[in-house]
């Protein structure tokens, strides 16, 4: 009795699990889940959670990741506005939005990809044609029409990824903008040329650079200089002032005063490597003249 | 009745052997049951997190739903699943998007797809190397928001680079504006990852290497050369008005000072001639033929005493005499004298 109380739970045990997994699934975090009744979908599910379902082969359940997924759209050549040929790749991030839309109009995240990829390129056309290529690169800011261009792109795509695929394209972004492979050639050739004019003009500069630095230390060496001597000039004009006060005593005896000042003259000027000529009526060579020079009694 | 006895010692066997087996299964079932249990029996390591998630849903209330680190349990799978995830490490993502495949490459076109580059805003092409380093600060969106962060974040950042570099001039990209650039970058990036709420945090952007097209790196050789070359000759031409300068300085300190020497000394001397005057004078007042006299014979004697070829002349009975001077006459080469 004991023994068949024993088969009988764990028989009962592997049928209430056979059963549950027939009857029970569950829908994980980030995930969405379609269940389809003979085919038709017939529930979308996107809050994770146990739930149940009737057993195959009336329900079948479709699992696809709701994350975001990243898309890379192709680098490929597109015109702008004013003719310009230029290569532009755009990537975006897509969910998917409605799960049963989703099932039935594409099935797999793959060939979302693919009608996706598809619709970027049209769009990606469609805008870029209506700006000229200098609203994608250029050195004034104020013309770059970056988050235009993108906000358009993405205006223009999210519409109909959710009508026709039931997804939501939540961002879009240029990634790449090229040139055709043989505009590079020409680019590299104006590059150099210009590269060729900068190396020129820095030589030219700095030539000319030095010759004003020069020109500006001889100016301000002359101005110093002059400045200087001015001030030395001054200077001594006062020393001549000061010394002029001195002068008032002279006027006691002026006769005295000049004879003074001609022998400090006679000595100052007479010194070595002189050759003086003097008549022996000079005193006190006069002495030499004899008797003429003694003193009268 | 042997027979009737050997059945029942048979049956009575069977009955044993399968009483033991279900005795054996019985604890089989119940060591299988424990280790199941014990199995949800999980380690969160150190600089990473964890989510419990039960039937698919995340376990515990919000704000609880993050598990530190530490011993923890859980139901096993298939009720469990633990999703582990890497929060304290800072991480990086690469990008060489815009930089060359070929190293070897000596055409003179870039071909699209092979070799990576950027347009700058003057519409000249540049390669670049960039790098993010993040760190998660909300694990629940990367987890289970996101399919792929590190790719969103490569195309982030190639976004956020080219619209940088479109903007700026290729000089200013690849020689006078590299911090701003890369600064640029930086801000453009934590503002768009804030806005795709990213659940991260941006640490840093780094450029990991700038460089031009190979095809003109020679001609942009050539321009820094140039600039050396301007430096230099500004440097030179800095150096040379610095020394004229100074010594121009030196040359006017110069004049003053001398200026100043001579006002010193014209006051001075004036100075000692008035007092020799004034004390001359009183003596001179006493006897004026004797004090001139004996002033002039003392001037003339040191005077004449320092004089190197004097003349006297004495006057003729006509009164007029004729006088032949040799001025500055040629030095007399020396001759050795010759021996006897």
């Amino acid at each position: 009795m004991k023994r068949n109380t024993l088969l009988l739970a764990a028989g009962g045990l592997v049928a209430a699990l056979f059963i549950l997994l027939q009857v029970l699934f569950t829908v994980r975090e980030g995930e969405a889940v379609v269940v389809t009744t003979f085919g038709k979908p017939v529930r979308a599910i996107t809050d994770a959670g146990l739930y149940t379902r009737a057993p195959w082969p009336v329900q079948r359940i479709y699992r696809f990741d709701n994350r975001v997924h990243t898309l890379e759209g192709a680098f490929e050549e597109t015109l702008t506005r004013d003719g310009k040929n230029i290569l532009v790749a755009v990537y975006a991030g897509w969910r998917i939005q409605a799960p049963i839309q989703f099932l039935e109009r594409i099935g797999t995240i793959e060939q979302a990809e693919r009608n996706l990829d598809a619709l970027l390129r049209s769009q990606k056309n469609a805008v870029l044609g209506q700006f000229p290529f200098s609203a994608l690169v250029n050195t004034n800011t104020a013309e770059v029409k970056f988050e235009q261009i993108e906000q358009q792109m993405l205006t223009a795509v999210q519409p109909e990824a959710a009508n026709r695929y039931g997804v939501t394209v939540q961002f879009l972004g240029i990634r790449k903008i090229g040139l055709p492979e043989s505009i590079t050639e020409k680019v590299f050739a104006r590059m150099k040329a210009e590269r060729e004019e900068i190396a020129e003009r820095y030589r030219s500069e700095g030539e000319g650079e030095a010759i004003k630095i020069r020109a500006a230390a001889d100016s301000q060496r002359n101005q110093l200089l002059a400045q200087a001597e001015a001030d030395a000039k001054r200077i001594r004009a006062e020393g001549d002032a000061k010394a002029a006060e001195s002068y008032q005593v002279f006027e006691k005896n002026p006769e005295l005063a000049m004879f003074l000042r001609k022998l400090e003259v006679l000595e100052g000027t007479l010194k070595k490597k002189s050759t003086v000529v003097l008549s022996t009526e000079t005193e006190p060579f006069d002495l030499l003249q004899g008797d003429k020079a003694l003193p009268k009694k | 009745m042997s027979d009737h006895s050997t059945t029942d010692t048979g049956h009575a066997a069977l009955t044993g052997a399968l009483n033991s087996s279900f005795q054996i299964l019985r604890w089989v079932m119940v060591c299988v049951a424990g280790l199941y249990f014990f199995s949800g029996v999980f380690n969160v390591h150190q600089g990473e997190r964890a989510y419990v998630l039960v039937f698919g849903k995340i376990d515990g209330l919000a704000g609880e739903r993050l598990l530190e680190p530490g011993l923890h349990w859980t139901w096993p799978r298939p009720i469990a699943e633990i999703v582990r995830i890497p929060t304290e490490r800072v991480q990086t993502v690469d990008s060489g998007t815009f930089w060359y495949r070929n190293e070897n490459q000596s055409a003179g076109t870039i071909r699209p797809g092979t070799d990576g580059y950027t347009l700058t805003g003057d519409a000249n092409l540049i390669h670049s190397r960039w790098a993010i380093r993040y760190t998660v600060i909300d694990p629940e969106i990367v987890s289970f928001r996101l399919a792929n962060l590190e790719s969103i974040l490569q195309r982030e950042l190639d976004h956020a680079v080219l619209r940088c570099t479109a903007r700026r001039s290729v000089d200013q990209a690849l020689r006078t504006e590299i911090e701003a650039l890369r600064g640029a970058v930086d801000t453009e990036l934590r503002h768009r990852t804030e806005a795709l709420a990213l659940g991260i945090r941006i640490e840093r952007v780094d450029v990991l290497a700038l460089a031009p097209p190979r095809q003109v790196t020679a001609a942009f050789a050539s321009v820094i050369e140039s600039e050396q070359d301007r430096s230099s000759k500004i440097s030179a031409a800095r150096a040379a008005a610095s020394r004229s300068l100074n010594e121009a300085a030196g040359e006017a300190a110069q004049l003053q000072s001398e200026g100043e020497a001579y006002r010193r000394r014209v006051v001075a001397e004036v100075s000692a001639n008035a007092d020799y005057f004034t004390k001359v004078y009183e003596q001179y007042q006493k006897n004026p033929d004797i004090i001139a006299q004996t002033l002039l014979q003392d001037t003339l004697h040191r005077v004449l005493t320092g004089v190197d070829q004097k003349f006297l002349i004495h006057r003729n009975t006509t009164g007029q005499q004729q006088l032949r001077l040799l001025i500055n006459p040629e030095p007399q080469p020396l001759v050795a004298p010759s021996k006897p």
